[in-house]
């Protein structure tokens, strides 16, 4: 048995932590929590909270403790293929993700429990669906208390979701660099005047924001005297919930979004495209798929309907909204959405690097697609073609790309309005830098279009 | 700016959810009373139809 590995993220909480041994991904519960985990699993609510598919399942197992001596109970959670983080996610991911919270809050309070925190980054995606993953988080409520995790559920959430509906859809990067939520300050100046017509916003964002400015350097204690009854309670959790009901964002022509009605494609090119990827994947029978550059996921699904755990990274909030919504629809088990900037993914951040992984830290991948992307990547952004390659090796064990030449009008229109300082960008210099990293495997010419598609596997170190 | 890093005691939010929430709490009330009293009014017009 190897030693104990303490994940990064999980330290804030003296009820119990995460760690992993010998490749399994436990919880130890701290003798500290052993009378709120003896009251979730007593009152029912684990129970109901997982049938109802709002909390991750785990079951209790004999195994050492990581910290022996605060230890009480371990447990394993069912593993999750891929963890992801609300700035990567699109609008309707976190809304669902928030209203998953408050489903849980009101459960719990039926239950005689409370949680303890709203953290957006204890919610993740499994099999398609916003899940609680930190079985930790529930205490016993007292009548009278106020919710403990209200500041946090307006930072996490309902700030952002204000600002990515009323202001701006990109936004929602603010929580990268506010891992505790938006500052309710930051949020309330940066919302729109109208905002403040919206009394449910007016209350929990502007007035709170004054609130906590106002009373932010008290020192003593509330007073005792001063409760927060059952219904009060009951009455935030249901504003809350109705305020983000109301918050919508419908994405319209971005640059992406209604990127497969506008291509150079002909059908029988796209129909070979569509049959070559799927051949490919076969060849490689990957158990996870990551597709850079997915749109809406079309190519994406070629995997994930076939069962493999897929994420589609897009830099357009409009494709990865699509996307989401399309998977919601048809109750997609196997694909994830997400938001991803390629040429700046996201980064390791949080206490001391390691609360939030990178997106390498997250891999490598059994296979990565990158169709119709190199051109954006090299052309648009300057990225030389080895320093593709290069990335593409640390992040995939085997990958599907597509090169697109000069002479393609995609590339041609992307020359139009600057100087074509690119003169290594050419199958030759592709394939000599590429091969650096992979051995090509299989090359084939995309019909009519001029287009390339290789399926590469990594050359070891 | 007032920046609260660190020092935000939480006193702001429990306030506020003293003061807000026997608010918040009588229009989850009326909202309910007006959702009820909806349902009974149609329930009793499709009554009504069938009849």
């Amino acid at each position: 048995m190897t030693s104990p590995d303490r994940v990064g993220a999980s330290y804030r909480d003296p009820s119990g932590f995460v760690f992993r041994r010998d490749g399994q991904l436990l919880r130890q519960i701290n003798q500290s929590y052993q009378g709120d985990y003896e009251k979730l699993i007593g009152s029912g609510l684990c129970r109901k909270a997982i049938d109802s598919g709002l909390l991750i399942p785990h079951e209790e197992i004999d195994l050492p403790f990581a910290e022996p001596r605060s230890g009480w109970k371990v447990i394993r959670p069912r593993p999750l293929q891929f963890i992801s983080y609300p700035y990567e996610w699109c609008f309707s991911q976190l809304k669902d993700a928030s209203l998953t919270t408050l489903a849980i809050q009101k459960q719990a309070m039926e239950h005689g429990m409370s949680l303890k925190d709203a953290s957006a980054f204890n919610i993740q995606f499994d099999a398609g669906k916003p899940v609680l993953i930190d079985t930790l988080s529930f205490e016993k409520y007292e009548e009278g208390q106020p919710w403990v995790a209200y500041r946090q559920m307006c930072q996490h959430f309902l700030a952002p979701l204000a600002l990515m509906a009323l202001r701006d859809v990109r936004l929602n990067q603010l929580l990268q660099t506010n891992l505790d939520g938006i500052p309710l300050d930051l949020a309330s100046s940066l919302l729109p005047f109208s905002s403040r017509l919206r009394f449910s916003l007016l209350i929990h964002l502007h007035l709170h924001a004054k609130m906590q400015s106002k009373h932010a350097s008290r020192v003593e204690k509330p007073p005792t005297s001063r409760r927060v009854g059952k219904n009060q309670l009951l009455g935030i959790i249901y504003s809350l919930e109705s305020a983000i009901r109301k918050l919508n964002w419908r994405p319209a022509g971005t640059e992406w979004s209604d990127y497969y009605t506008d291509t150079n494609y002909s059908d029988s090119a796209m129909a070979q495209k569509r049959k070559l990827v799927a051949e490919f994947i076969d060849a490689v029978a990957p158990s996870s798929v990551w597709d850079f550059g997915a749109n809406t996921g079309e190519f994406s699904r070629l995997a994930s309907d076939k069962g493999i755990d897929t994420v589609a990274f897009d830099i357009d909030p409009a494709a990865v909204e699509k996307n989401y919504l399309q998977t919601r629809h048809r109750g997609e088990k196997h694909l994830l959405p997400l938001r991803l900037d390629l040429t700046n993914p996201s980064p390791s951040v949080g206490w001391d690097l390691r609360e939030r992984m990178s997106l390498a830290e997250r891999g490598p991948v059994d296979l990565a697609m990158a169709l119709a992307l190199i051109h954006h990547l090299a052309i648009s952004m300057n990225v030389p073609l080895g320093h593709i390659a290069r990335f593409f090796h640390r992040m995939a064990k085997h990958l599907i790309i597509e090169f697109v030449p000069k002479t393609d009008s995609q590339v041609s229109r992307l020359l139009v309005v600057r100087k074509d300082i690119f003169g290594d960008y050419s199958q030759e210099s592709f394939e000599a830098d590429f091969s650096q990293y992979f051995t090509i495997q299989r090359r084939e010419a995309l019909g009519d279009s001029q287009r390339v598609l290789y399926l590469m596997s990594r050359r070891n170190e | 700016m007032h920046l609260l890093a660190y020092l935000d005691l939480g006193t702001g939010s429990f306030l506020l959810q003293v003061a807000a929430g026997g608010m918040f709490a009588g229009l989850m009330f009326v909202k309910r009373f007006i959702g009820t009293a909806k349902g009974f009014v149609s329930s009793k017009a499709r009554a009504n139809d069938v009849a």
